[in-house]
């Protein structure tokens, strides 16, 4: 008992000594682990970031410099923007976020201020695209993901009830109409599809606009300024076991726990916590646990 | 103490003209610093994110970019992704028809990837630029066509994962699929040993996007655009394959 105590009183005191840890010198060396497992695979990007990461990581007083920062930034800005056709959005995420900690590394409450702008900015773009974009509003997109797009297929089985039957076909109908002369297919789905697809579409906007809202607001809206270290981490422990997008997880939790004021420490611990859960959302529960 | 009034030496005046730079170069860095550097560090990264957002807007709306890609975060907001977009190339040989196949080649591949996300003139224009100066051969073996390179009909192996269906599928499997036309491939000696080079008229290239009614449960490929490119003649692929007009038509037509 007295080892469990003790063990308790050691921990507690490590979570307090995280909590108060300066933010500039957590949020670079995270970032220089996403960089290393999520960032770009291109071999003429990947070999130096990782390089380059490496000392970073070895030698803290580095990850703090802004002229480290600052070459860091060009080689994955040189290595991504010709390719921004074809890298997904977080990968140029990362370049503004890398800009950001080169800027930053005189105060705390730059690095807060960009990683909040950063973070409103994307999730307000989210939402505008996703608002304005005709298939997406009438429920077309969140239907055919269900039915075709393997990263959904788990949530389309066992929250709309679409048979794995259903699924295999799409996708062999999917092949074909690729493969051969047909310009058009047929999907199938199940009773429930529908109003599922229906009621992800508008809480998919509804969310992502709020945390846009919560971030840009924050400053002036005490409100909002509350409300966003619950909305987002909401959003990515909902979100990223379907969409598992883990990078991008990564760099909003990153962001999320750089932008924390001083007196948001629980708010910090959560946004740790939750690049902690990311983690677990990569085990394959549904074949784990044979559901 | 020293006189004002001693006169300037050559090294001295020398010294202060070397100095003057100098000195305005700390004072533009003071400037620097004290004005301009807090609004940098503040709003330097947010200003890049909406300058790009700004240009990934206007090439949607005037290059038809995808809205998934180009910095925009328009990701997961309409079912035409990249990966999703498709484009069919029939090359059109007297009264004939055939079904070009592309290989696989690194350059070619990277070109038809940007080409399906931003069909913009000037990517179309190199991909028909390759089109059109190609040799093009029915291989006198069916098989000779399998893997040889992708398939214009096959989505992109290396996009994003949304179809993870159609990712699934190998190559050589959607090449062994394809049905209607015959399919001709590039002139390559080391892969194609039999066949015969076919004389283009015209190259005609269709692309297409994705999309989804909710309604009909009805997945569609709409034509985004049709363009054609004049083929090469029997004297263009002679030059070509550095060969006699007369053996080339003797042996390989």
């Amino acid at each position: 008992m007295r080892y469990v105590g003790r063990l308790l009183e050691d921990l507690r005191r490590e979570v307090r000594q995280i909590a108060s840890v300066d933010r500039r010198d957590i949020a670079p060396r995270l970032t220089l682990l996403l960089l290393v497992l999520y960032g770009s695979k291109f071999w003429d990007l990947h070999v130096p970031t990782v390089i380059l990461a490496a000392f970073g990581m070895v030698l803290p007083r580095l990850s703090r410099s802004p002229w480290f920062w600052a070459t860091l930034t060009s080689i994955i800005a040189i290595g991504t923007i010709p390719r921004v056709y074809v890298v997904d959005n977080h990968k140029v995420l990362m370049i503004w976020w890398c800009v950001a900690l080169t800027l930053s590394t005189r105060s705390e409450a730059i690095l807060g201020r960009n990683a909040r702008l950063l973070i409103g900015l994307c999730f307000a773009l989210a939402a505008f695209w996703k608002a304005i974009t005709p298939d997406f509003v009438d429920g077309s997109f969140m239907h055919h993901t269900l039915l075709c797009d393997g990263r959904f297929a788990d949530l389309a089985r066992l929250a709309a009830g679409v048979s794995p039957a259903s699924l295999a076909e799409n996708a062999l109908r999917l092949e074909r109409l690729y493969a051969s002369e047909a310009t058009s297919i047929r999907l199938l789905d199940s009773a429930a599809c529908d109003a599922f697809a229906v009621g992800m579409t508008y809480w998919t906007i509804l969310v992502e606009g709020l945390i846009g809202v919560c971030f840009l607001g924050a400053v002036r809206w005490p409100l909002l300024a509350r409300a966003r270290n619950v909305v987002l981490p909401f959003f990515m422990i909902a979100t990223y076991p379907v969409a598992t997008v883990i990078g991008f997880g990564w760099l909003l939790a990153i962001l999320g726990y750089a932008q924390c004021r001083n007196h948001e420490w629980r708010s910090r611990l959560l946004y740790l916590a939750v690049f902690v859960i990311l983690q677990l959302y990569l085990v394959p529960w549904a074949r784990v646990l044979d559901v | 103490m020293p006189s004002r009034d001693v006169p300037v030496t050559e090294a001295q005046g020398a010294k202060s003209a070397v100095a003057k730079p100098a000195r305005l170069l700390r004072v533009a860095r003071v400037w620097f610093r004290r004005t301009q550097l807090p609004s940098l560090e503040r709003n330097a990264a947010a200003a890049l994110l909406l300058m790009v957002a700004l240009l990934h807007a206007g090439l949607v709306v005037r290059e038809d970019l995808t809205q998934w890609k180009g910095g925009g975060f328009g990701m997961f907001s309409t079912v035409d992704a990249g990966g999703a977009r498709t484009f069919r190339v029939e090359l059109h040989s007297g009264g004939s028809r055939y079904r070009a196949v592309l290989p696989a080649d690194s350059s070619l591949r990277h070109l038809v990837r940007v080409m399906r996300r931003l069909p913009s003139d000037h990517n179309v224009e190199q991909l028909l630029g390759f089109l059109a100066g190609t040799v093009w051969v029915l291989p006198g073996d069916p098989d000779e066509s399998r893997g040889v390179g992708m398939s214009t009909t096959a989505t992109d192996p290396t996009a994003e994962a949304t179809w993870e269906g159609v990712r699934r599928i190998g190559l050589s499997e959607l090449l062994s699929t394809g049905r209607g036309l015959d399919r001709v491939v590039p002139w390559n000696p080391d892969r194609v040993a039999h066949g015969k080079v076919i004389e283009v008229d015209r190259v005609v290239v269709s692309f297409y996007k994705l999309r989804y009614d909710r309604e009909t449960r009805e997945s569609r490929l709409v034509r985004m655009f049709e363009k054609e490119v004049p083929g090469m003649s029997v004297e263009e692929m002679a030059v070509e394959l550095e060969l006699p007009v007369e053996y080339l038509r003797a042996n390989w037509m």
